[in-house]
């Protein structure tokens, strides 16, 4: 891995194309957990991996160019989250059905997760999945992004309570314009 | 309500249960633009190549895309025959109860000036000189090469560009005496040197360079010589958008840095080293900035509520809303009531007038420079 890095960073475009290739699920299982959406997301890789290319050959330590490439992958995706909030911010939900009271009922559940998920931040998704779907831990997560290790636990955890109170607000009838990212 | 709530343990595997495949055509995408893309060169670079060889479909997709985007921040198109494009004219808005608060559905033209704009003919991108009427007064460059950010000299006398070719990673800047349409080369270090600007007293250069080790905003005399570099850009962060301060000790430029993910406006004191962020309230993005010909506002794109273009005054202080757009600013008139935006995958730039947010098409192209008045 390390090789085709290096030769990346030469401008070698068959050792970046191996590494995209190699990297695309990936990128893309991260950002769709950000964004919440096929399209936004495959945006948000696309970019990514051009920036990828075009700052290659400033990435110092190459045994970094995993996280370097999440992180990539995060900033676009924030990126893709903000550059779409003003086209959002006048789409209104039509009102939904009362979540099932059907406490068996994972299709119920996936629903009503989904829903909460989308009212965290875009920043409290990127640690849950770095977390949750990466297994990154918090020291990890913070050094991937840049971030304190306070800051990476703190979006964790308001991300879990963040969808356990969505979860509880969720059992009462949506009837109003949701706003997300 | 007898619903038993999601355990953690059932949020978690949901929270990890994420598609395992990705599309094709992100790959697809991505090694199809990789030779018209330079490593370290600008995503800049990048749109305008895709917007200036973008094909029919490609240009009705960005159509959409601007329908789209003016229906959500509530601005009306109309069909102006007079320009043969898309017009805009704002409507009252929520979103911006201020500055749109005298709105003008009436189109209306820009005061007579000069702007380059960098066009692709027969796949040959040059430095074209324009009426604000969108009329061509001539083509300024003429070269099997590439040219590209055309930057005025203050008395409107020269031009510094960049020509090259990306993809062979070689750009070097020029500068063409307009009136006797000469053309001296700059800079001649291997890699890429782009996006000069001269120094408010004309004098010196600020430009930036695009090649390991050199890469960094570096500063000339306006003859090419005494070249340095005044500021080191390797790194993870990205560096963009080197632009004079007005009293030529500072320069201001675009910090993207990736953690904590957002875009700054900052200043350079050259002769200290100092870097301050200007207008930072600590979480938005302020990008795509221009300044005033008095060097004393800044127009920017910032990720504020509401979203689209604020002024600031040169030291940070006064942030606030301008108007929507559409697209961020890319120059602005010499007066200054007038900038020039352009959407995201556009072709088309726009004028928009500062006072109510009315927009009419201006042309198509890229990277316009207003001349400033001598």
């Amino acid at each position: 891995m390390q090789d085709l890095v290096a030769l990346a960073q030469e401008g070698d475009r068959d050792a970046f194309a191996a590494l995209a290739a190699a990297k695309v699920d990936t990128l893309y299982a991260v950002a769709f957990g950000i964004l919440r959406d096929p399209e936004r997301a495959a945006d948000a890789v696309q970019q990514a991996l051009l920036n990828a290319w075009r700052q290659l050959p400033s990435l110092r330590d190459t045994t970094r160019f995993d996280g370097w490439c999440y992180r990539l992958a995060v900033s676009a995706s924030y990126e893709e989250a903000r550059r779409r909030r003003i086209w959002k911010l006048n789409i209104s939900v039509l009102p939904t059905e009362p979540a099932t009271p059907d406490a068996e009922s994972s299709l119920a559940d996936r629903d009503q997760l989904e829903r909460a998920f989308r009212r965290l931040s875009p920043e409290q998704r990127a640690v849950a999945v770095m977390h949750y779907y990466l297994g990154l831990d918090l020291i990890e997560i913070a050094e991937t992004l840049a971030i304190p290790p306070g800051t990476a636990r703190s979006r964790l955890h308001y991300a879990l309570n963040g969808l356990r109170a969505a979860i509880v607000a969720d059992q009462q009838p949506v009837t109003s314009t949701e706003r997300m990212a | 309500m007898n619903h038993e709530y999601p355990t953690d343990h059932t949020i978690e595997s949901w929270v990890a249960d994420l598609p395992g495949r990705a599309p094709d055509r992100i790959l697809q995408t991505v090694l199809g633009e990789l030779p018209t893309l330079s490593q370290q060169g600008r995503l800049r670079a990048r749109l305008r190549r895709i917007l200036m060889t973008t094909s029919l479909p490609m240009k009705l997709a960005g159509a959409a895309v601007i329908t789209v985007a003016a229906t959500a921040i509530g601005v009306n198109l109309l069909r102006s025959p007079g320009v043969g494009g898309v017009l805009p004219s704002p409507a009252p808005t929520a979103a911006a109860p201020e500055a749109s608060s005298h709105p003008s559905s009436a189109p209306w033209a820009p005061p007579a000036g000069e702007i380059a704009v960098v066009r692709t003919v027969d796949g040959n991108t040059d430095i074209y000189l324009l009426k604000t009427d969108g009329s061509v007064v001539r083509r300024l460059t003429d070269d099997r090469a590439d040219d590209r950010a055309p930057h005025w000299s203050p008395d409107g006398s020269l031009l510094v560009f960049a020509r090259g070719n990306e993809d062979e990673g070689q750009v070097d800047l020029y500068v063409l005496d307009v009136a006797g349409r000469t053309v001296k080369q700059l800079t001649t270090a291997s890699g890429i040197e782009t996006d000069g600007r001269f120094s408010p007293d004309g004098t010196r250069i600020v430009y930036e360079v695009q090649s390991v080790p050199n890469n960094g905003f570096w500063t000339m005399n306006a003859d090419g010589s005494n070249q340095r570099r005044v500021f080191d850009t390797t790194g993870s962060d990205s560096f963009t958008n080197a632009t004079w301060a007005a009293d030529g000790a500072a320069i201001y430029f675009n910090r993207d840095t990736t953690g904590p993910q957002r875009t700054q406006i900052v200043r350079l004191t050259i002769a200290s080293g100092e870097i301050v962020a200007l207008g930072d309230d600590g979480g938005s993005s302020n990008s795509q900035f221009v300044v005033s010909a008095d060097g004393a506002t800044f127009a920017f794109v910032a990720s504020r509520n509401p979203s689209g273009i604020y002024l600031m005054n040169a030291d940070g202080s006064d942030v606030r809303f301008a108007v929507l757009g559409p697209g961020g600013p890319l120059a602005w008139s010499p007066d200054g009531a007038i900038l020039i935006t352009q959407p995201k995958k556009s072709p088309t730039l726009y004028f928009v007038q500062l006072d109510d947010g009315a927009a009419v098409v201006f042309s198509e192209g890229s990277s316009p420079a207003w001349r400033p008045e001598p």
